[in-house]
This record gives structure tokens, sequence and C-alpha cells, in this order.
């Protein structure tokens, strides 16, 4: 059966985060709670996924390597989007992003003190990369850096539980059509299934947002269209994910596909895309 | 009261010893005897930091504090005692080797480290062959009764479709366990000569729990184990379930006493 390799220190996963960087993404999300920009609110979630992965794979002797972790961003270049000591770097072991933040970052965070109350307590956050919004949409140039990582990790780890691509954009390729760099990531699959691939539209348009659909009947242009064609069929597991953590009724044939994101489904899609995964570590 | 204990223990496969998370006490694979006789068994949550040593502190303190006769949650105060004194320890220490505490573990040890605990009391009635037994447990590590031939006492699990990833656990950190005395369960049965007690964590119990339901004599497997006192046919015969995925790639940890 599909997706159910385990994962381990000799059998490693991969996430891949494809952020588009363009122009446009200094606009703040068209429609949800949040004022925050679109470059912003991407950032922060992925930076707090990132380290929620590593809190996942620390163990009491250091953290273990059971991910492989890429973060491309495209705009006015195209290339890896550490900063810091990972700066260039494609695709680095957990441990490495857990040990080499850009920097980290002092915060107060609230917590139960037990007896009703919350007490204030001091947390350290790393950070490993910071908004950028700048430049044009070169989607396609992106996509195939990221198919020939995967294309690699893949060739390295043959039996692996097959790597997930989150990618976020807000707009238009400038550099042609990105349905065969998408169909080429989609189709490339370890023994135990192909890459999932998530698109994620981050829109600044008012209309309402749509998560996970099953058809392409409702999506409002050819280039919504496009990236719901190129994204991968969610799992049985995600599904079931999806409706126990955020009671999302999907249908069968439901894509990792959201249109005009608000910063929660923004952070329902990076659940829905990782969760799954970080449950078959052993 | 006389016994003769047996344990066994094993890693998941891929990891070291080092990184083995359950617990169990008292470590010995002897015959004991005595008025009272204590047995624990936990199982650290592999996704916290230190759970291992924490299902360790429970363990033991459940075993020489003879907890069965305490509130529970005198119990427990004094495991956190124990931790905070073991983990300030743990800093200095870090602190000597100039290997200081990394973000990602000050926010796993703030987050609390979990375990399961089962924890048995034998209590031996004098001049007499037979005796009764209390238990405690929090979370999916099992107690199952065999006498002559028949499984008399599951617990606190009863089904193997009982088992998930989400058993409920203790906390280092007391704000975590507000609802602990709400998950704790507590039950006593007898004791005959002749019976056997076996105390598992999860994955065995849950191949356990299978078996039986298929309507096989899964203890006639644990018997066979017991060769020459030593831990191989045990690790061999886990490798072989696991090959075969009969159980789940877990540390596996069992404890079986026979009561004299």
């Amino acid at each position: 059966m599909p997706y159910t390799a385990e994962i381990n220190r000799t059998n490693p996963s991969c996430f891949l985060f494809m952020i588009d960087q363009s122009g446009s993404m200094a606009d703040p999300f068209g429609v949800g709670e949040s004022n925050k920009r679109k470059a912003e609110g991407v950032t922060e979630a992925i930076n707090n996924h990132l380290r929620e992965i590593a809190l996942k794979c620390a163990r009491t002797d250091g953290v273990r390597d059971y991910f492989y972790i890429g973060v491309i961003g495209y705009g006015a270049q195209v290339g890896s989007a550490f900063t810091g000591p990972l700066a260039g770097k494609e695709l680095v072991p957990i441990s490495d992003v857990a040990n080499l933040p850009a920097r980290v970052e002092e915060r107060v965070k609230f917590v139960e003190d037990g007896a009703g109350g919350l007490v204030d307590q001091k947390v350290r956050v790393p950070i490993w990369f910071d908004p950028i919004a700048n430049g044009g949409t070169p989607m396609c140039q992106a996509l195939s850096m990221g198919g020939r990582i995967l294309k690699k990790f893949i060739s390295d780890h043959p039996a692996c539980f097959p790597p997930v691509v989150i990618h976020y954009t807000d707009g238009e390729s400038t550099d042609g059509d990105p349905t065969v760099a998408m169909r080429e990531i989609a189709n490339l699959s370890s023994t135990d299934g192909n890459v999932l691939l998530f698109n994620c539209h981050v829109s600044s348009i008012r209309a309402e947002p749509i998560a996970f659909p099953h058809s392409h009947v409702g999506l409002p242009d050819q280039y919504a269209r496009m990236l719901f064609n190129g994204a991968s069929e969610l799992t049985p597991i995600m599904c079931e994910f999806a409706e126990n953590e955020y009671g999302l009724n999907l249908l069968p044939g439901a894509k990792g596909f959201t249109f005009n994101a608000t910063l929660v489904l923004v952070i329902q899609a990076l659940n829905i895309g990782t969760r799954p995964s970080l449950a078959q570590l052993r | 009261m006389k016994v003769r204990v047996t344990s066994y223990w094993l890693p998941k496969a891929g990891n070291t010893q080092d990184e083995y998370e359950d617990a169990f006490y008292p470590k010995l694979s002897k015959k004991r005897q005595g008025k009272q006789l204590h047995f624990a068994i936990a199982d650290g949550a592999s996704e916290s930091m230190l759970s291992g040593k924490w299902a360790e502190i429970l363990v033991k303190k459940f075993c020489k504090l003879k907890a069965s006769r305490m509130d529970f949650g005198d119990f427990l105060e004094k495991a956190y005692k124990t931790w905070n004194f073991w983990k300030r320890n743990y800093f200095d220490e870090r602190e000597k080797c100039n290997k200081p505490i990394q973000w990602y573990e000050e926010m796993g040890l703030q987050a609390g480290a979990f375990s399961t605990l089962l924890g048995l009391t034998l209590i031996g009635f004098e001049e007499k062959s037979y005796g009764e037994w209390k238990a405690i447990a929090v979370g999916d590590s099992c107690l199952l009764q065999v006498r002559k031939e028949c499984l008399i006492h599951k617990f606190p699990i009863q089904n193997s479709s009982d088992f998930n990833n989400r058993p409920f656990l203790i906390c280092s950190d007391p704000a975590r366990n507000n609802k602990i005395l709400e998950v704790l369960k507590i039950t006593s049965g007898d004791l005959h000569f002749g019976d056997q007690l076996y105390l598992m964590t999860d994955s065995l119990a849950c191949w356990f729990l299978e078996r039986y339901e298929n309507e096989q004599a899964p203890w006639s497997f644990l018997r066979g184990l017991d060769i020459n006192g030593t831990q191989r046919p045990f690790e061999l015969w886990i490798t072989e379930l696991r090959a075969r995925k009969e159980i789940r790639n877990d540390d596996v940890t069992l404890i079986r006493i026979d009561i004299n």
C-alpha cells in the first residue's frame, strides 16, 4: 500500500517548500482576519513549521535526521531561501536546520500555570529566513530546480516515504506555462508512491477562499485551474487528518490545492501536507 | 509470597540501546519473595524530550515508594521533585561540558516529558498459597493475568482495537496533568499459585490481544522465550514479528511474573 513507508534515519523523507517571493507578495492577504503582508504571513508560517518539524525530530541525543528540508524562493532570484549558515544550501538534513538557524530570537509566551492562570515564559525562537517581495515570478525555473532536487533525493532514497512539496504562489508565472514542470514533479515516485505536490494560492483578491476542491468547477480563472490540475490528490490519510483536525469533509479526488488562501488556510495546508508524514516517524 | 520474575526489553529496530525509552523496575530477572512486591513498566513518549528518563523515574518511584498505598497525587509530587532535581543536574552537566542547551531542547523540555505508567503490587497472605494484586495505569501499558491456560484479566486495555497513537500520558510538568486523576485507572484481582502475570508496553500488548482475539494462546509464545536465562530468544522473536509486520516497530518491554 502506498504512503505507508516507515520514516527513520536510514530511510528519511523530504519536505520541499517553494515560495513565490515576487513583488506582489508585499500586498496584504485579500481575505481573512489578517492584515499581514502575504510574504510575511507565508514566511512566518514556514519558519514556525520548520521549528515544529525540528521539534518532532528532537530527541535526548539531538535532532535525528528523519527528514531533509529544502526551501526554494523565486522572485528577483531563484534559489535556496535559507539565510545565515545554511544560505545557498538546496537540501539539508533536519539536524542542520535545527542547529544552524539564521538567528535565534528571544520572545515571551504565556503558558498555563496549572492553577487556572497564565505565566509568562521566555522562549528562544529560531528564524531561518525573512520575508522577501521583489521581482517577477519565474515559477518554471523554480519548479525545474525543485524537480532536480527531488529526483536526486529519491535516487538516493528509493524506498522513502514520498517527498511532500508545498508551493505558495500569488500570481501568474512570468517565465512560461508551469504545467509540464508541475507534472514532472508530481510524477516522481519512490517505491512507496508519488511525490505529493500542494499548490497554495495566496491572493489579494477579495473572493471567497476555496480549500482542497475535488473539481476545477467554480475556480475563477484558467490560472487557478492550472494550479488545481498540477496539484496531487490528497492521500486517504491526509483526508482523514483534514476531517479529524479541521472538520473538513473532503470529497473523493480532493486535491492539495487552495485558492485565495487566508493565513489560516496557509497553515492548514502546511499541516495537512506534513503531519501525516510526521506520523510515520519511528 | 514467592515469585519468579523475568524481564525482557528491546529498542525499536534502527535505534541503539541508549535510545530505548521504555522503562521497567525492578531491573533484575530473579526469584523474589516478600509480603508485598512492587513492579512497574512505563513507555516514554518518543516525541517528547528525555521521556525515557521520566519513564525511569516513574517506575522507580512507584516501586520504591510502595506507591499503591499512597494517594496518586502525592506519588506524582514526589516524582516531579525527583525529575526537577535530575533536570537541574542535567543542565549543570551540560554547561560544564560546554554543551549548552539548544533552542529545540529548551522548547522540548518546556513542553515536558511524557510517559505511560503501569504499576502493580502483589500482596501475599500469610500461611496461604494465594493473595491479591492491585494495579494502577495511565495510558496503554498493560497487565495480563493467565491462570490455568485462561486469560482471566486484561488491564487497562480490553481489545487490540483500543490501541491508538494517543494514549493518556503523565507529564513531568504538573500544569499539564490537570486531568490525570480522571484518566487514572485502578483495579485489583486475586492471585493463585501457578498464575502468571505479564506486564508489557503497547506494541507487544496489542500483538498479545490480537492473538487472543484469534483464539490463540499468546502466552505460550512468551513462555517459550525462557531459554538459558538470556534475552537472545526474545530479541530474535521480536525481530521476526517486526519483519512479518505482526508487531509495530516500537520499543518493547515485557515483565513476566510467575507465582510460585
